[in-house]
């Protein structure tokens, strides 16, 4: 507010409405200067943060698909190594069956065997024998041609014991209807 | 001048607010990946770690059917020789018995040897030590066969 001279104030006209909007930006408060570093720095802020946040997603991206990949490459190879646990538990299932039967067969051919290798054992001592007495025969007929018979009957006599009982020891052993 | 500011920092607040979601998403789909990975790692640690066990047992009950074969094998070798064995050796025994009861007989003869012509006689022992010769070689044979096996 101004003054006159003589101390009365100078009254101004007011403005009209036409004036009033003629110049709107007189009318308004005018810019503070607080408000727009405040707006600089929010803005800036939220740049920073979006241009991070836009290069962390790059990042993030790039490890997913890396981490996706090598989850995928993990299950083909889970897949596989269960295919295989399949195969070999069935193996192992073929295994154990044909080693159970194996000990079995192991156990019939033993008991088949062993009648048969007894058997086989003595035939032979009685063969062993018998031969014995075959060459005995031979050294007593030489002896025939130049000694008496009535000398040689003892040893005839033990002699032919000795085959007749080695004869029905091989008799006892071998099948009935077997031999001559 | 106000109201630019105003929308340029709205602006890029949204932004900035919409890629942190995004980015927060990524990471935690990226922490669900890696979580996916590490169990998917453990399990396959796991099945190998079996498949390893049961190759090691299929290992050992391959290696024991293969003993068992070898055995069965065996088993019916020895069989098989036994059997033959026991045919042979009753062949000889006979063999030997019959050669005995020969020379046995023509004892008989010789002690009578006045009643018979004596080149006859010695012509049937001949004949019989050539078949008692045989049947000795043979045992021998056999007895020399059967502890060669």
């Amino acid at each position: 507010m101004t003054f006159q001279p003589d101390g009365q104030p100078v009254w101004e006209p007011r403005p009209t409405p036409a004036a009033i909007e003629a110049e709107p930006e007189a009318a308004s408060p005018p810019d503070h200067p607080r408000g727009r570093v405040t707006a600089i720095v929010l803005s800036t802020v939220f740049a920073g943060l979006a241009l991070g946040s836009w290069f962390g997603i790059a990042a993030w991206r790039t490890e997913v698909e890396s981490l996706r990949a090598e989850a995928t490459d993990l299950g083909h190879q889970v897949a596989v190594v269960r295919a295989n646990e399949e195969s070999l538990n069935l193996e192992r299932e073929i295994l154990t069956e044909q080693k159970t039967q194996g000990l079995s067969w192991i156990d019939s051919l033993t008991t088949d065997t062993t009648p048969v290798l007894d058997r086989t054992t003595e035939i032979a001592a009685v063969a062993g024998r018998l031969d014995q007495c075959a060459r005995d025969w031979e050294n007593l007929v030489a002896r025939y041609w130049v000694s008496s018979a009535s000398a040689l009957a003892p040893t005839k006599q033990e002699l032919s014991a000795r085959c007749d009982a080695a004869m029905d020891d091989l008799n006892r052993l071998v099948p009935e209807g077997w031999g001559y | 001048m106000k109201r630019g500011w105003l929308i340029l920092t709205l602006t890029t607040g949204v932004v900035a607010a919409y890629l942190v979601l995004i980015a927060t998403l990524w990471a935690i789909e990226a922490a669900s990946m890696r979580s996916t990975t590490q169990n998917l790692s453990a399990t396959l640690s796991s099945e190998q770690a079996s498949v390893e066990l049961l190759r090691v047992e299929v290992e050992g009950l391959t290696t024991d059917v293969q003993g068992n074969l070898n055995t069965i094998t065996d088993l019916a070798h020895s069989r098989a020789v036994a059997q033959d064995n026991e045919l042979l050796f009753t062949d000889v025994a006979f063999g030997s018995n019959e050669c005995a009861s020969e020379r046995e007989e023509l004892s008989t003869y010789i002690a009578t040897r006045y009643m018979w012509v004596t080149s006859d006689i010695r012509a049937a022992q001949r004949e019989i030590d050539a078949y008692c010769d045989d049947v000795h070689r043979f045992y021998v044979d056999l007895t020399s066969d059967e502890g060669g096996q």
